[in-house]
């Protein structure tokens, strides 16, 4: 799994042209929906409905499951913040829905974790900007383990891909 | 797209609810909220329509979700069904009683969507007086956003029994009527059209149809029709009323028929409907529906700013240009003069409510 293609760019293109700057968009916003759901047939279609009869693209949809608990489905997607609480208000009216709490997704509060493959020889360590908790040698085979905030940990996934990493996957994680 | 109907388990809303199931206009990816209050009996009613719609329809059915809080509705079109209907034989203490009370079913859902709603909701007004649910609900949502749904069925009803006059059928018959919903409305005769007829065919055809008479007696002609049924009973009343000209018998059936008790939820749910249909489909239409004007619109030299009936574009996101391009000079003067007996009306209890 990749980091979601709704993350930041990571990459500075070096030979932009100088472009007028560019204000925020308010419907750029990044946001991570925490979803309690029946894990039951047409939950899924039902939560994407709501999305995709909104123009909002998904990001990214995980879902989860913890023992003695209702399905949880992860959902990251971007779109201004009235958008976001439309959305957020007619999830929680469908009926195989528990209850759903959003965050922006560059709020401390939601952490990820990933492991990241590197080829044997290389060794790679996470960027010293990103606050990150970390382990493996990579250069003896080992993979890289990584966990903390979400844009952190995406970070640290997007400078392993681009030093060539062949493979990894990110979790994120249910809210404390 | 979501919608959500207020009073959902009334006699119309509930007629809203199963046609709209019925005919399928809502997929399967789509929510229909029924709405009822918790400290009535739609409070269990609710969840017993829900479990019926299923019942019946589950192969194409919507989401179907209960809510019983005005700060619960949630959907991209609201249809206001809610509050009391106006007794059978209501007298004018009783009309006004209606207003007082519906007023305040009014009030509450317009703070409810004003606080908790995403802004762009539309929302039709279908429960009585729907000139006073327009001026409340579009004073605190915006006024392109919410349209009443009265004109609509009048004029539906209008073009049916021109048809009816004229021997065809009604979707061959086009034109509107404007006013206030009931014994105000004003029948726009010089916007009837007919598939197939020139325009002096169709002339001739409506002269007929019409006869010698201009809007300037219609009330009076109203009145006298009202005071006759009251003599008749049920059977020779609608005897009675296929005796009376078009525009009349517009007037004149559906008060026989509400005060026959069986009242008018179907067709009322099923003018709902159109409109609905219209705002899902995402067209843009030309429709009759009591809009909140600001001055785009003048009547006998005046700027119009208040609820009035008229023929309006509408779409997805409301209601946008009003059609009502040079009226008949009685049809002008008929406008007028219900213009200014809505707003006073309506100005008892249309201001905002204090927190």
């Amino acid at each position: 799994m990749t980091v979601p293609d709704d993350a930041p760019d990571c990459f500075a293109d070096d030979e932009a042209v100088d472009e007028p700057e560019q204000l925020e968009d308010d419907d750029d916003t990044r946001w991570v929906a925490f979803v309690r759901a029946h894990d039951t047939t047409g939950s899924l279609a039902a939560l994407a409905g709501v999305f995709a009869s909104r123009g909002v693209s998904i990001g990214s949809l995980a879902t989860g499951h913890e023992v003695g608990s209702p399905g949880l489905v992860v959902v990251t997607f971007r779109t201004g913040e009235r958008r976001q609480r439309l959305i957020t208000r007619t999830v929680e009216r469908l009926p195989m829905v528990g209850g759903i709490v959003v965050r922006r997704a560059d709020d401390l509060g939601v952490r990820a974790a990933a492991v990241v493959h590197l080829p044997q020889g290389l060794a790679f360590e996470p960027p010293e900007h990103a606050v990150v908790r970390w382990s493996g040698e990579t250069a003896l085979g080992e993979p890289l383990l990584v966990e903390g905030t979400l844009v952190d940990v995406e970070s640290v996934v997007g400078a392993a891909q681009a030093a060539g990493a062949t493979a990894d996957a990110l979790v994120i994680q249910p809210p404390a | 797209m979501d919608v959500a109907v207020l009073g959902a388990t009334g006699d119309v809303g509930r007629q809203v609810c199963t046609q709209l199931v019925e005919r399928a206009l809502l997929p399967a990816t789509s929510r229909l909220q029924l709405v009822g209050r918790a400290d009535g009996p739609s409070a269990r009613a609710t969840h017993g329509l829900r479990a019926d719609l299923i019942d019946a329809y589950d192969e194409h059915a919507p989401i179907i979700d209960v809510a019983l809080d005005p700060a619960d509705v949630v959907a991209d079109i609201v249809v206001v069904a809610a509050g009391r209907t106006s007794p059978p034989n209501g007298t004018g203490s009783d009309r006004a009683g209606l207003a007082a009370e519906n007023a305040a079913v009014f009030h509450a859902y317009a703070d409810a969507l004003a606080a908790h709603g995403s802004g762009s909701e539309v929302v039709i007004v279908v429960t009585n007086p729907v000139e006073l649910g327009v001026a409340i609900l579009a004073g605190r949502l915006g006024r392109r956003r919410v349209i009443g749904m009265g004109a609509w069925l009048d004029t539906m009803r209008f073009r049916r029994e021109v048809a009816v006059s004229l021997g065809v059928r009604r979707h061959r018959v086009g034109g509107f009527v404007g006013g206030e919903h009931g014994l105000g409305a004003v029948p726009l005769w010089s916007s009837v059209r007919v598939g197939g007829l020139e325009q002096h065919e169709r002339e001739r055809a409506v002269a007929r149809a019409r006869g010698p008479r201009s809007l300037d007696e219609f009330p009076a002609e109203v009145a006298a029709a009202q005071a006759r049924l009251r003599e008749l009973d049920t059977a020779d009343g609608y005897r009675f009323v296929e005796t009376l000209a078009p525009d009349l018998r517009v007037v004149m059936r559906p008060y026989l028929t509400h005060h026959s008790g069986a009242k008018t939820a179907a067709g009322t749910a099923s003018a709902t409907i159109d409109l609905v249909e219209t705002i899902l489909d995402g067209r843009d239409i030309v429709v009759a529906g009591q809009v909140a004007l600001d001055g785009e619109v003048s009547l006998a030299g005046q700027p119009v700013h208040g609820v009035l009936g008229v023929p309006v574009q509408l779409g997805p996101e409301g209601w946008t240009r009003v059609l009502l391009d040079r009226p008949a000079p009685d049809e002008e003067r008929a406008l007028a003069a219900v213009s200014s007996s809505v707003a006073a009306a309506v100005a008892p209890w249309a201001a905002p409510r204090e927190a």
